[in-house]
Parts: C-alpha cells; structure tokens; sequence
C-alpha cells in the first residue's frame, strides 16, 4: 500500500489467558499495552489515540481522551469504546485524517467467578430481562432455536463449528482449555445442557486476560520492529441491544453491506485465507459466515459442515481456538486480530516439532497453521450487531 | 426509568401495556422514548389483547445462578404478540419434558411470580 496513511498493524500482544488469575484488569491492561509497545518497537510517548471497553482506572471516568491521558501521562487526541475489529476501522479513519498517528487498542479484564456461578456480565441487570431468569447463553440458544426452524439447521450441523474449533484451541499452548480434545461432533452433542439446543462445548468460556494491538501509519511502519499487516476495509452494522431486547436475526440483514465493505477491499470471498469468528455460541459461526457472504442465506450450517476447518480447500476458522476454547475475557474482539496477525506473521505455536522456527507440519492433530495466508477476516462484536475488518500481508 | 414506569404501573393495574406511534402507528416494545420507524416522540399507551405466538423457545436446564437452581429446567420464550412487538419471558404451566413448539399459540399471565421480590410481573401460559 503505497498510501503514507495506510494503516497498519505493528504490534501485537496477549497476556497468559487463565481461569481465576488472581489478577486486577489493571495489571491486565498494564502488561498488555506495555507488550504490544515493545512487539512494535515503539514507546509510549508514540500513542495519541485508544481504544478499550475498560479504562486502566474508571473512577467514573471510563474511556474519555481526559481520563487516558490523565492515566498514561500522555496527551490524547481521540479514544474509542471498543476494541478488535471496530477498533481498527476506527483506528484507520483517524490516521487518514491525520488526527492521530499512533493508536493503542487494549484490554484486559480480571474477574472472580464462585462455583455454580456464571460471569457477572452475562446476567445484567437489564429491566425486561433479568428477573425472567435469561442470561446469554439463553439469549443465543433462543436465537440458535429460531434459526434452525427457518432455515432447517440440524443439531450436528450447529455442533461441526465447535468440533473444528476446540480442536484448533486444543493444539494452541496458549489456550485457557490447551489439551482439551479432541471432540467429535457427538462429544459436542452429549455434553452437559445448558440451554436448549446450546451443550456446555457450544459456548464461550470466561476467563481472565488482556490484549493489545498497535496501529500507525504506512509511514511511521517503516520505522517499526514487524513488518506491517495491513487493514484494507471491513464494515461495522449494529441493530439492536442484545440482552435488553429479546434476540433476533435481523444480523443476517447485514450482509449487503458487508459483501459490498468487501469488495471495497479489492479482493473477492476466494482470496480470504482464514475467518476469525467471533464464536460466542455455536450459532455465531454459521450466521457470521451467511451475514458475511461466504455462503446464501440458511446455508450456514451446511457450509460449516462441507467448507471449514483445515482441509484441503477448506476455509480455516477461529483457528486459536475462538471463544470457547482459546479464550473470552470478556470483550475477546482482539484476539481475533492478533489470530491474524500472527498467522499472516507466520508465528503460530502448535504442537509442530520446530514451529518456533516457522516450521509446520500442516498434520491436522500437530498443526493449526493455515499454509501461506494473504488475507484473513476478523470479526467483531456479534452481538446485536455485526462487524469486520479485512486483514492483508499487502 | 421515567420511560419505562407507565409500563410498570400498567402491569400493577393487571395491563400490559405497549406503546403506539402517534404519528406513524408502529407498535413498539421494550418501551423507548422514541418511534424507531418515525422518530416521534409521542405515543399512546395501549393494553395489548394478551395473545401471540411462541417466535422461539429454549428449555434452560443449567440455572445463571445457584439462585434459579430450584427453578431448573424452565422454559424461556420469546412471544410475537398479535400486536407486532416481540417479548422475552417464561412459559409457565408446560410440563419441562414436554415439547414446546415453535408457533404455539400463548397468553400473558400477570401476578407476582413468587420470586420473593414482590413485584408485579408477567409470564406466558398455554
């Protein structure tokens, strides 16, 4: 990309993902923000812009320019709620516009969760739906529900997507469940139910950890430790509140505009080398995949089954092991990118003998690396809306 | 919630109240300070005739808290009213091993639930 403001991505870092870590989200986003500065081979003094959905200090303050800069000791021209995919786009239109040059998007989050307990998030105190006895794997197993009685899903088809995906995370050493596998799709089928038709492996974990990327321009990527990859394009497209409203599948009505978003990148749906989906129940990935455009509407369950995964020809998802095996911290919409990253980048660990060399085997038990990838998508918040960035090695 | 206490008060006197566009006549819940259709602000509050039909259905087996334990498993619902507008709620008064499917027809219920919070609330019945 010839465009001094191009934005590129030039930094990248996780913290260890853990159950009950023991930490504060502050320390979370510390090391975070910290690690992905020095992946970049930049400082702090180079940021003027962020973007979180938890500020390293609230007090009451949350993600405002006057509050970040007042914590990082740093003058801020813009900030953001949000993270990952959205984070990016937004990311490139400050570049272009030269309000900013150099953007950090971070987050970490830390919490306790008793036995018998879920994650405090998951049950809000929404005023229509709290004390109906709703929490969110309830919401999506209403929205899985309605889904297959439209377009006529199987229960095997919904489990095929959590099977790939806890397999790829099984072979991650950084997965919160490294280990845990592999799973047919009857393992997926049989586990302990949750919410109908949503088993406890249909659904995320929630777990501790933080994340950064960096962003800055073409120009100042030159400067930089990584070689850059690059945000061509994505689009963003929110509908409704989840949680507050009841569930819908008006996501699926985005797919318009997200098919023209890619075009725009100048690649067509062949070129896409890997999804990164976010895969907060089994029912997120066969409709990111329709809203997307990869396959006609309804035909999502069907694609997971006959098109993703490793194989030869196939379209790799979630390849770290998404949200339900990898990790889910809350808000995990950067770990979608730095998935991408690292795959374009060529460092993915696995359990290849020489893999720390960029050495795979490509043998589906050993190996998570997509062979010679140029693009990746990586998906956003898919909650009541849906959004997207389109990642190149170009 | 000033948005939302005409609601809650309606539910007290036994109605179920949704909100009718005055200007464009779209019917909406949960209650908004403003027509998403038209953007008008104003609206008249209407009962709703207490009929619809099941849109979706799951039977929650694990409770979100050690709280709900006793309720498990219980079935959630969300009602496409014979108005247009969609709630989420409980279906109470279906046996948990029976099936539930999806376009059956239901009814509001309104009552305390005997959640030991002492609210008015409203469920769906067969």
């Amino acid at each position: 990309l010839a465009d001094a403001a191009a934005p590129a991505i030039v930094g990248v870092y996780l913290t260890e993902q853990s159950k009950r870590s023991g930490r504060r989200s502050t320390d979370l986003i510390h090391e975070a923000l910290t690690g992905g500065l020095a992946d970049a081979g930049l400082r702090l003094e180079d940021v003027d812009a962020y973007c979180a959905v938890v500020a390293p200090n609230q007090v009451g303050l949350g993600v405002t320019p006057g509050n970040i800069a007042r914590q990082l000791g740093q003058p801020i021209s813009a900030t953001m709620v949000g993270t990952g995919a959205e984070a990016l786009l937004y990311a490139r239109g400050l570049l272009q516009a030269g309000t900013a040059t150099t953007i950090a998007i971070v987050h970490g989050y830390a919490q306790s969760i008793g036995v018998g307990e879920v994650a405090a998030y998951t049950t809000p105190g929404f005023e229509f739906t709290h004390w109906t006895g709703s929490f969110t794997a309830a919401q999506f197993a209403l929205q899985a529900r309605r889904y297959m009685h439209e377009f006529g899903m199987t229960e095997q088809e919904l489990a095929y997507g959590p099977a790939i995906i806890r397999n790829a995370g099984m072979i991650n050493p950084a997965a919160v469940m490294f280990g845990r596998g592999p799973y047919g799709v009857d393992d997926i089928l049989n586990a302990r139910m949750i919410a109908d038709p949503l088993t406890l492996l249909m659904c995320s974990l929630a777990n501790d950890g933080g994340s950064c990327v960096i962003v800055t321009t073409a120009e100042r990527a030159k400067d930089c430790r990584q070689v850059p990859v690059w945000v061509r394009g994505g689009a963003v497209d929110h509908r409704y509140t989840a949680y507050h409203d009841p569930p819908t599948l008006d996501v699926l009505q985005s797919r318009p505009k997200f098919v023209a978003a890619i075009e725009r990148t100048g690649i067509t749906h062949s070129d896409v080398d890997m999804v990164q989906i976010y895969d907060h129940f089994a029912i997120g990935v066969p409709m990111a995949l329709e809203a997307l455009g990869f396959c006609e509407a309804g035909e999502g369950g069907a694609f997971v089954v006959e098109r993703c995964g490793f194989g030869q020809g196939c379209l790799p998802i979630s390849t770290d092991g998404g949200c339900q095996s990898h990790s889910h911290p809350m808000s995990p919409h950067n770990h979608k990118v730095i998935e991408a990253v690292s795959q374009l980048r060529g460092t993915v660990a696995d359990l290849c003998p020489e893999w720390e060399s960029g050495v795979h085997t490509y043998d589906p038990a050993l190996c998570r690396k997509v062979r010679d990838p140029k693009h990746a998508i990586a998906c956003g918040q898919m909650t009541g809306g849906y959004s997207f960035a389109v990642l190149g090695s170009e | 919630v000033p948005e939302t206490s005409e609601f809650w008060d309606g539910l007290e006197r036994g109605a179920f109240l949704l909100q009718t566009c005055a200007d464009c006549g779209h019917v909406r819940f949960p209650p908004t300070a403003m027509c998403r259709v038209c953007l008008s602000v104003d609206a008249r509050w209407q009962a709703a005739s207490g009929g619809g039909e099941v849109w979706s259905v799951t039977r929650v087996e694990r409770p979100p808290s050690p709280d709900w334990q006793g309720e498990v498993p219980y079935w959630l619902v969300v009602v496409q009213l014979d108005e247009g507008a969609k709630v989420l709620g409980r279906l109470r008064g279906v046996s948990s091993d029976h099936g539930v499917e999806i376009g059956l027809r239901v009814n509001f219920a309104i009552g305390d639930p005997g959640d030991g919070e002492g609210r008015t609330r409203y469920w769906f019945t067969p």
